[in-house]
């Protein structure tokens, strides 16, 4: 699902990643972990091409990310599933046009973006706010909601960058086991998380990132 | 996607966004009326000033007027000149007195100036009409040169000259007209920018997010080109309306005054063309502005 080969990534004088190299098979569950300014978040940003690396190749999805041209962005994306740490919803939109929203935006009809989002909102149980705006939602809330909108496009990856970071320790365990429900289901998850709590809440395996380089696994475990 | 969801999205995103900031939106669709009103109004006067001269010079007149002390024989030697022309069709002979009733019959308004005036200045001439193969600038040219240098003569006109003269004010008019309203359109253009600019701002979040799960360029610019678009209509079909009323306005004052002058203000207003340019106008004014209003959110993410 993907592969990095001898990523490195500098933001002029800065280098927040060093030579990354790592697979990540389909079905996977992974755990990006690291310090606060790791280079999580940025090796994620190369991941669904908000940035390009330095130097490397990077293939995630069946696309080689730095011959990509700049048009089709758009439906590589839509393999896959994000979500992040400030939910990054619209707040003047309701809990429902948030999800259904994605769906107009890619295309599908109308009513197939209303029952799509009418599905997934009940299957993350946020189905009873659906006519609320995010503001009068919990975080925890605004999170599933979020994933719902990230698994609208029914996603062959999903990345996630601290999505518990906003969240107590029992909304995060009930994140993690939508992640891992998601997983199972077959999508591969990526999840970066600095709380080392989280990790071995659902299994899966843990890539550890320091000062922008990959500690080898045999180290971390 | 399908052009019928990608249209409907877009619109309903438009149209959710200009009742939501009316107020704003009203601006930009007034100024873009404005302009147009401006454009459109000197466009439909010169039309029809055009239209008027088309008519005239259909008509081939050719006048010769004579110095007022002409004596008969001069006059009788003219005549005959005329008579003689093969590219005559037919004349007749105004004498002084039927120029000046004629000047009464024309503007009623200004009926005792004549009499105020010590002797007539409107001098005896021959209205000539030309054969139609001699409506030509050149031919009408050498019909007046060949009758101007008789004795007796004062100066021949031909109706040309005076269109000739018309289509320079014409011209004219027509290029005050575009400089003013493409002014003023340039104006709207910046206000349906900055209106749209504002609205940009405040969808910040929302352009972001649709990036982020895959929509094209087309959808996440789309709402904000639709709604540049429809400020333009909007403010041309309220330019065309204005334009309608001014026309209705105008006609009614002259027909009111009962002036001769009636047949000339045969206003016409409605003219396809001119319908489709407008609101063609207007409509690339809005999405130029929706353009230049979305540059700042291009690298948004
Ligand atoms: N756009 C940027 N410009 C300059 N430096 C950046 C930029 N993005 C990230 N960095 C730097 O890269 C390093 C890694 O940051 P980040 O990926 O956000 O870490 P993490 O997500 O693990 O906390 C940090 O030193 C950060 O300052
Ligand atoms: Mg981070």
């Amino acid at each position: 699902m993907i592969r990095c080969f001898h990523v490195t990534k500098s933001y002029g004088a800065i280098t927040a990643l060093t030579d990354i190299s790592f697979e990540i098979d389909e079905g996977e569950f992974v755990f990006l972990t690291g310090q606060s300014g790791a280079g999580k978040t940025t090796l994620l940003r190369l991941l669904y091409r908000a940035e390009l690396p330095t130097s490397g190749q990077l293939i995630v999805a069946g696309r080689n990310l730095a011959t990509m041209p700049r048009r089709q962005v758009p439906r590589f994306r839509r393999r896959l599933g994000l979500v992040f740490q400030d939910f990054k919803l619209i707040e003047d939109r309701t809990v429902f046009d948030n999800v259904a929203l994605v769906g107009l935006a890619v295309g599908f009809s109308f009513t197939e973006s209303q029952r799509r989002a009418s599905e997934l909102l009940r299957l993350v149980g946020v189905d009873g706010r659906a006519q609320l705006f995010p503001p009068q939602v919990s975080g925890g809330e605004q999170q599933r909601v979020s994933i719902a909108r990230a698994l609208m496009t029914a996603p062959q990856l999903l990345l996630a960058d601290e999505p518990t970071g906003n969240l107590d320790p029992k909304r995060a365990n009930e994140i993690m086991r939508i992640f891992h429900a998601i997983n199972r289901s077959g999508t591969t998850v990526l999840v970066a998380t600095h709380d080392a709590d989280l990790i071995g809440t659902v299994g899966g395996r843990t890539m550890i990132l320091e000062a922008g380089r990959l500690v080898p696994p045999l180290m971390s475990q | 996607m399908r052009a019928d969801r990608y249209l409907k999205l877009c619109f309903g995103e438009a149209l959710n966004g200009l009742v939501g900031r009316r107020r704003a939106a009203a601006s930009a669709v007034m100024l873009i009326a404005l302009s147009l009103v401006v454009l459109g109004g000197f466009l439909l006067v010169s039309q029809n000033l055009n239209g008027l001269l088309h008519r005239w010079r259909e008509r081939g007149h050719v006048q010769v007027f004579l110095e007022p002390g002409f004596t008969i024989p001069q006059q009788q030697a003219v005549a005959d000149a005329i008579r003689e022309s093969s590219e005559i069709d037919s004349f007749r002979f105004m004498s002084a007195d039927e120029a000046a009733t004629q000047f009464r019959n024309d503007f009623q308004e200004l009926g005792d100036l004549l009499t105020f005036l010590e002797e007539n200045p409107l001098p005896a001439s021959f209205v000539i009409t030309v054969r139609e193969r001699s409506r030509n600038e050149a031919a009408l040219l050498a019909l007046a040169e060949i009758w101007e240098t008789m004795p007796g003569v004062d100066a021949a006109q031909y109706d040309l000259e005076v269109i000739r003269r018309l289509e320079l004010g014409v011209n004219g008019l027509r290029f005050v007209g575009m400089v003013l309203g493409g002014a003023v359109l340039i104006a709207a253009i910046i206000t349906t920018a900055n209106v749209i600019r504002v609205l940009v701002v405040a969808r910040r979040q929302e352009i972001i997010v649709l990036r982020l799960v895959g929509a094209t360029e087309s959808v996440v610019r789309g709402r904000f080109l639709a709604e540049g678009a429809t400020q333009g209509f909007l403010g041309s079909v309220l330019a065309l309306l204005i334009l309608y009323a001014i026309c209705r306005i105008g006609v009614s004052f002259v027909t009111a005054g009962g002036s001769p002058l009636l047949p000339l203000v045969e206003l016409q207003f409605f003219n396809a063309l001119l319908f489709a340019q407008l609101i063609g106008l207007g409509v690339t004014a809005g999405l130029i502005g929706a353009l230049v209003a979305f540059g700042g959110a291009d690298s948004l993410e």
